[in-house]
């Protein structure tokens, strides 16, 4: 399993299964006995919205119509998950084979993509486009080439998009125009892990590092315009923590840490302190969380071979 | 907090403990994504200095002094696995001009360079950090390989930190000045073969005399690798991960299932069903499988 969104809430899922997208019911998955094994479609469950689906071929739910636009080869795939519409294409000139992520903006007009660079033989490394649906021209963006996955969202704030660098915590700021701005990381800290997040006073970095002592530091920011005010480090005490994701609405982060071969799913806030841990049955590997949209309470725990939810209750 | 966190326990017990060592020298998300997926089945990293972190350093910058320490050491070390991530490619990126069809030095297009030429005659290639591309790889040539001159600042400390890591045979120091111990090779003249290697950066294995070197010095190991290049090496680790065949079983004994027929192309059409745009392949018992083409002998 590569990759989740929620669909017109919690309980509707759009998961990257193997190389298709399949909508499934999360309740069906999550009340199924202990010893089955699930296989999502196909030919398990679910319904196959798209198939030949790598981990190349970007896909997002445009928030206005509910679509997926799954990028191809010169264009993008646009699929109703409910059937309801025909699918269909939208022809982008110049759309390379190779989008390793994607976002789209609020009005479903542009998406950003993350494409391959080929500097020589022996190097590529990230680009960004933009892609505008309504004339089907791709703008590219002339300044970014990184080395490291980057996550992509729009700043609804300062209306442009975010470029994050996950492995140091800097990001660039494009407005689709001008050349992207770079937003430094934070200084003096080795980060190896770092997430961004949308929340209404603008895109929040949470950047992971080692302490000297062996313990995880975490350190936050929030991206103004041209610079991120970053806050003190704190250090996270228990097991090392591997990933940290500050939810979209409120100050506390969903951490996912492991030691040895057992793994913790955490909720801490602000100062660091665990507000809400649950242990991760032994077998079963995690590696990414994810906050649900629909519900501030739920989060998606997910791995190459595993899907679970931690509810926080009072 | 409650919570519904998934089902399957392997059963562990009496089982050996599996070990394993890497080495970073550019992005480590790789590497620890893999550590990270290793020690959740209970293996050991007996990576010198760095093992018993939860994450792996890059052997770059303020890390260089410690990194090439850990790596004497690693010489003396005896895995089951390694990994070893980074930059990789031919000794300088000058070395393209030898492989033009014009005879002219590579154009910034490379639209003059013969592939094959370059990946099958290039006699020198190695794993490479960041400091090291910035300066020997960019700017050295095998007859003119001083790339810091009388450079101050951050130059002449990109020079001091580059660390290079030969993957074919070592280039004479004539054209070549760096170290460029490679502490996996050194392993071979005391420690078992491991059961596996894992090669994480751009063409570990489109180049034929890496490909030559690997094969000579773990004939019965798994080298699992790149035929292309690549973004960042967190789509290796993808890619493995993504594989069926990749479970615990095969991690802890990958001769006997690749020993089985047809299971190395099996597992080649696994690795490579992650990405349209990234090519993945193996070395096994002096076979390298490849997607494009049929098993072929390593020379």
């Amino acid at each position: 399993m590569h990759g989740l969104r929620e669909f017109e809430g919690a309980d509707h899922l759009i998961v990257h299964s193997a190389q298709s997208l399949v909508a499934v019911d999360w309740p069906i998955l999550q009340h199924a006995p202990d010893s089955l094994t699930l296989e999502l479609g196909p030919p398990g469950l679910g319904k196959v919205l798209a198939t030949n689906v790598t981990l190349d071929s970007a896909w997002v739910v445009e928030p206005k119509s509910k679509r997926i636009l799954l990028a191809r080869e010169g264009e993008f795939d646009s699929i109703d998950p409910g059937g309801r519409v025909a699918n269909q294409k939208i022809k982008v000139t110049g759309l390379p084979r190779g989008a390793f992520a994607s976002s789209v903006n609020p009005d479903g007009v542009h998406v950003l993509l993350v494409v391959t660079r080929v500097i020589n033989p022996d190097f590529a490394n990230f680009a960004v486009v933009m892609a505008d649906l309504t004339t089907g021209q791709l703008i590219r963006e002339a300044t970014i080439g990184a080395g490291v996955d980057l996550e992509l969202l729009w700043d609804a704030p300062f209306r442009t998009w975010v470029i994050g660098d996950t492995s140091r915590g800097g990001l660039w700021r494009w407005d689709g125009q001008k050349p992207a701005l770079r937003l430094a990381a934070p200084q003096g800290t080795p980060v190896h892990a770092a997430t961004f997040a949308s929340s209404p006073e603008g895109v929040m970095v949470s950047a992971l590092f080692t302490e000297k002592t062996g313990a995880t530091g975490l350190v936050t920011g929030r991206a103004e315009l041209d610079r991120v005010i970053w806050t003190p480090p704190v250090v996270l005490p228990g097991l090392p923590v591997l990933v940290a994701r500050r939810h979209p609405t409120l100050a506390r982060w969903a951490c996912l840490a492991q030691e040895g071969t057992r793994q913790q799913v955490q909720v801490r806030d602000t100062a660091g302190k665990v507000l809400a841990e649950t242990d991760v049955r032994p077998g079963v590997y995690l590696d990414n969380l994810l906050w649900s949209t629909f519900s501030s309470n739920l989060l998606w725990c997910s791995g190459i071979r595993a899907l679970a939810t931690a509810t926080l209750s009072e | 907090m409650a919570n519904e966190m998934g089902r399957n326990v392997p059963n562990t017990i009496g089982q050996a403990p599996i070990t394993f060592a890497m080495i970073e020298l550019a992005d480590p998300a790789d590497c620890n994504s893999r550590k990270s997926q290793w020690r959740a089945y209970g293996f050991k990293d007996v990576t010198p200095t760095f093992g018993a972190q939860s994450t792996v350093p890059t052997i770059d910058g303020s890390m260089t002094a410690n990194g090439r320490a850990m790596m004497q050491q690693m010489a003396g070390v005896s895995a089951d696995w390694f990994m070893i991530s980074g930059h990789h490619g031919a000794l300088y990126h000058s070395d393209y001009d030898s492989y033009t069809t014009d005879g002219q030095p590579c154009n910034e297009d490379h639209t003059n360079l013969d592939w094959d030429a370059l990946y099958n005659g290039e006699q020198y290639c190695g794993f490479f950090n960041e400091s090291y591309h910035e300066t020997y790889w960019s700017y050295a040539k095998r007859d003119h390989h001083d790339p810091s001159g009388n450079a101050t600042g951050a130059t002449a400390a990109a020079v001091a930190n580059a660390v290079y890591l030969r993957t074919t045979d070592a280039a004479p120091s004539s054209i070549a000045p760096p170290e460029q111990d490679n502490a996996v090779f050194d392993t071979t003249a005391w420690a078992p073969e491991p059961k596996g290697i894992i090669v994480s950066a751009c063409n570990t294995l489109s180049y034929k005399a890496a490909r030559k070197a690997w094969s000579g010095y773990f004939p019965n190991a798994v080298i699992i690798g790149t035929t292309c290049c690549i973004n960042l090496g967190t789509q290796v680790t993808n890619a493995i991960a993504a594989a069926a065949m990749t479970n615990q079983q095969f991690w802890r004994d990958p001769q006997s299932v690749l020993d089985q027929d047809g299971m190395c192309v099996q597992l080649m059409k696994q690795l490579n069903t992650s990405y349209s745009t990234i090519t993945i392949g193996l070395l096994y018992k002096k076979k390298f499988y490849e997607p494009s083409n049929d098993p072929q002998d390593v020379e």
